[in-house]
């Protein structure tokens, strides 16, 4: 028989996304096992994350201050908007290092399947920094799955008539892949995607 | 633990923990059936580009008796229908056949016909332009081929045969015709004509490789729209997902 408090406690930990009730049961314990201190500091950490962590007014990313950080910083490539599904997605684009643009998040794609609209994602507000701002190059970043591709092309149809260069994250093989083992639709892809080697 | 080989149509995908995937999936030989996809969003080398919506697929898994969620083994696709997310009308029409397909059929249970049924219009929407004909002549093969079948040849109350000049209307709950004298107490009947009685009998009727052929009077696709939404709904007991989304998009099909 679990006492009142650690049951209060695994229940709360199984709403967490991918966390189940023998995982949240562990995680209870270990919590109980941790000194004092450390326990306090991550109940806070997660109030400050809650409290003080809303959407970026211009980019939707999530950021603790407003603009966000990409947004207020000297970006050598402020004329390109890369759109992205979710800021999880944003902050893998970061991690390479190499794009210096701006972002806009969709936080989400559209889907049929779960009515989510465009109305339900943050494209009225793309086309207002579209109109607003000097932005030569949108790049779509969406997965390339059947939702992505649709908020890609959705997307694509409605900057066509703002003159504004429109591209789409390349498909094909990752890095280290083995061209046996990839599907024809990936192949097909990168076939159809392939570049000429710059050699300077 | 067996491994079974099959064809199959993809209806819907939900992310599961971190890199899995739930997918529903109809199979050519084993009807609607649900599996797990373990390291679907990370596995490129298994499940690849084939494992997404629509997607006609040769699957393989593993299965246990008497337990709901096969273990997808190997996914490698057959035929994408990749101009349906060209668009977001037809992305929305093979949502609502998709949803309707996966709401209306027992898990589990072998139904060809319909795998073909589904095959066909996905092929359809791929392939000619979207029209609010093919979401009708859909709706009514799913409802025959599933049982469901609505009574268009005579009033369901006092069993009289409709002719041409009868003023008749079409009862939800009743599922079927009701002449003028039956329909006065009637809540839930919305007028039909006969050339629309006419249309939905010829659009279960033709073989499958001629549907595309036939084409919905203005008056048909009003008094079609009003009526098969509203039966698929009193059947199914909730609204779809799809339909709210064509609604929303103001596609008229609902």
């Amino acid at each position: 028989m679990l006492s009142q408090t650690i049951s209060n406690l695994i229940r709360e930990l199984s709403k967490l996304p991918s966390i189940g009730e023998k995982t949240a049961m562990r995680m209870a314990y270990h919590l109980i096992a941790l000194p004092r201190s450390e326990v306090q500091a991550l109940a806070q950490s997660i109030i400050d994350a809650r409290q003080k962590v809303a959407l970026c007014s211009i980019c939707f990313n999530i950021t603790d201050e407003d603009p966000c950080a990409i947004c207020q910083g000297d970006r050598g490539k402020a004329d390109t908007i890369c759109v992205v599904e979710t800021p999880a997605h944003l902050a893998a684009l970061e991690r390479t290092g190499t794009f210096n643009g701006m972002y806009h998040v969709l936080h989400g794609t559209i889907s049929p399947l779960r009515n989510v609209t465009p109305a339900n994602l943050k494209i009225k507000e793309l086309m207002q920094r579209l109109h607003s701002n000097s932005i030569r190059e949108v790049i779509l970043a969406t997965n390339p799955t059947r939702e992505g591709e649709t908020t890609a092309i959705y997307l694509a149809k409605l900057l066509q008539p703002l003159g504004i260069t429109v591209t789409r994250l390349a498909q094909g093989i990752p890095r280290g892949g083995e061209i046996e083992y990839l599907d024809e639709s990936t192949l097909k892809s990168s076939l159809e995607g392939r570049h000429v080697i710059r050699l300077d | 633990m067996p491994e079974y080989r099959t064809n199959a149509l993809i209806l819907a995908l939900r992310d599961y923990g971190e890199a899995d995937r739930i997918v529903t999936f109809f199979s050519q030989d084993l009807g609607k059936m649900k599996g797990i996809a373990k390291g679907a969003k990370k596995s490129r080398k298994r499940f690849g580009a084939a494992m997404d919506l629509f997607s006609h697929v040769s699957l393989s898994f593993f299965s246990k008796e008497a337990h709901g969620l096969v273990r997808l083994n190997h996914c490698q696709l057959q035929e994408a229908f990749s101009s349906l997310h060209k668009d977001i009308i037809p992305m929305g029409y093979g949502s609502y056949l998709a949803e309707l397909t996966e709401e209306m059929s027992a898990e589990g249970v072998t139904h060809r016909e319909i795998f073909d049924l589904l095959w066909r219009f996905f092929f359809i929407l791929n392939t000619l332009p979207p029209r609010e004909e093919y979401l009708r002549i859909f709706e009514i093969r799913l409802l025959v081929a599933l049982g469901y079948q609505p009574h268009l040849s005579h009033c369901t109350v006092c069993r009289k045969t409709v002719e041409k000049e009868d003023t008749i209307k079409f009862s939800i709950s009743r599922g079927g015709l009701v002449c003028s004298l039956c329909a006065a107490g009637e809540k839930d009947a919305y007028p039909i004509s006969i050339g629309t009685v006419r249309l939905l009998q010829q659009a279960y009727a033709l073989s499958l490789d001629k549907v595309q052929r036939l084409f919905f009077s203005a008056q048909a696709l009003t008094e079609s729209r009003e009526i098969m939404p509203r039966f698929i709904q009193y059947q199914v007991g909730k609204e779809l997902k799809a339909a709210q989304f064509l609604k929303q998009i103001q596609v008229s099909s609902f």
